[in-house]
């Protein structure tokens, strides 16, 4: 086989199959390690002719090397990186919003409630509200033909567990709340 | 049992010791100190440890040594072999694992040793860390290069030519991996730097 043939045998064979390949071919020494002085020694040597970090990172011309620098909360949870609060925090937080735009029935519009100014801002809305039904900090009824929501003051957990699941498909426009 | 028999059982014995255990850079024992340790007739006692072996799948692997300006029996004119303890079949995908062997690391020793055979036995080490970037990444493909020259599977000269080391002459049928890697029909793959876990474990 002569070398670009080789070449290209090598960059036709995934890495699995050059792997299975090798496995066929391959005896592995059995050895048993001893630490002897000439093992000491040589590990010293190891460690001695190792290059610093600096002089390997060069090997690797990786450009200036960008120190560390320090990061906020702030910036993080913006990126996604953690969480700005914590989950029962942001059910509460939701629940306060629930109870100050009831109306004086004590009801709020499903989807004049969960729509937010980006679909991943509705579906974030949408998660929390389930779990608020879920938790008894709030009922879901159909009224008009359309969902509610009616805030308790009080969590009224299920004793008897969620009899039923009720998914509710959130689609990329928003439907608008209905005109009173 | 005969006096002769218990005679060949601890030569046996003291020649497994002599393989089996590591004493220094290299496992394995040469010649002279074979010689030394069992006395002329250590081939058979090789010969009996192989057997012996058999049950294991393992077995007694000799190979010639290049160069040991240090050995006596060099210096007397005679061969030089190393003798070392082998698997006598091979391992499977998920027994190299286990042992500390990443697919990726596999991959590229099998590209090293499919150029440098092409190259009949000597390559630069340019090209080698080009053809292993292409497979494992090419940050990975440094790293890589180093452990294999240090574990013996590749050596480089004085030339920065890069050869086969002494491990890949114990350990590697180079005529049968160089036989199934023109057989096999090959399968694309895309590989980039993001693609490859960086991960070193030899």
């Amino acid at each position: 086989m002569d070398p670009e043939m080789a070449k290209q045998k090598v960059a036709g064979l995934s890495r699995q199959q050059l792997a299975e390949l090798l496995l066929l071919s391959w005896h592995p020494i059995v050895e048993l390690e001893q630490l002897t002085p000439s093992m000491v020694k040589e590990a010293t040597e190891y460690w001695r002719q190792m290059l610093s970090f600096f002089e390997r990172r060069k090997r690797l011309q990786l450009g200036p090397l960008v120190m560390p620098g320090a990061t906020g909360f702030g910036q993080l949870s913006q990126e996604g990186l953690v969480e700005e609060k914590g989950f029962i925090r942001k059910l509460e937080d939701v629940w306060e919003q629930l109870k100050t735009k009831s109306t004086p029935e004590g009801t709020v519009g499903y989807w004049a409630f969960v729509s937010g100014t980006s679909f991943t801002e509705t579906v974030v809305k949408a998660q929390i509200v389930s779990f608020l039904v879920s938790y008894g900090y709030a009922g879901l009824e159909e009224k008009d033909q359309g969902l509610v929501l009616r805030p308790r003051s009080k969590p009224q957990p299920p004793k008897d567990g969620s009899p039923l699941s009720f998914p509710i498909p959130i689609p990329k426009e928003v439907p608008l709340p209905r005109a009173k | 049992m005969k006096p002769e028999d218990t005679y060949h059982s601890e030569k046996v014995k003291r020649a497994a010791h002599m393989l089996f255990f590591k004493r220094g850079k290299i496992p394995g024992a040469r010649t002279w100190e074979l010689r030394s340790g069992l006395g002329k007739e250590f081939p058979k006692a090789l010969a009996q440890l192989d057997e012996s072996l058999k049950d294991l799948d393992l077995e007694v692997k000799k190979v010639e040594v290049e160069s040991f300006s240090d050995s006596p029996s060099k210096a007397e004119g005679l061969e030089e072999f190393r003798y070392f303890v082998r698997l006598r079949g091979t391992l499977t995908p998920a027994e190299a694992r286990m042992s500390g062997w990443r697919i990726d690391n596999l991959a590229a020793l099998a590209a090293c040793f499919a150029l440098i055979v092409s190259k009949q036995g000597k390559c630069e080490r340019k090209e080698l860390e080009t053809l292993v970037g292409s497979k494992a990444g090419r940050w990975k493909a440094l790293t890589l290069m180093d452990t294999f020259l240090r574990t013996g599977y590749l050596d480089e000269d004085e030339e920065g030519l890069v050869k086969l080391g002494w491990r890949t002459r114990a350990e590697v049928d180079l005529q049968s991996l160089m036989t199934l890697v023109a057989e096999v029909k090959p399968e694309t793959e895309v590989v980039s730097d993001a693609s490859v876990e960086d991960q070193d474990s030899f």
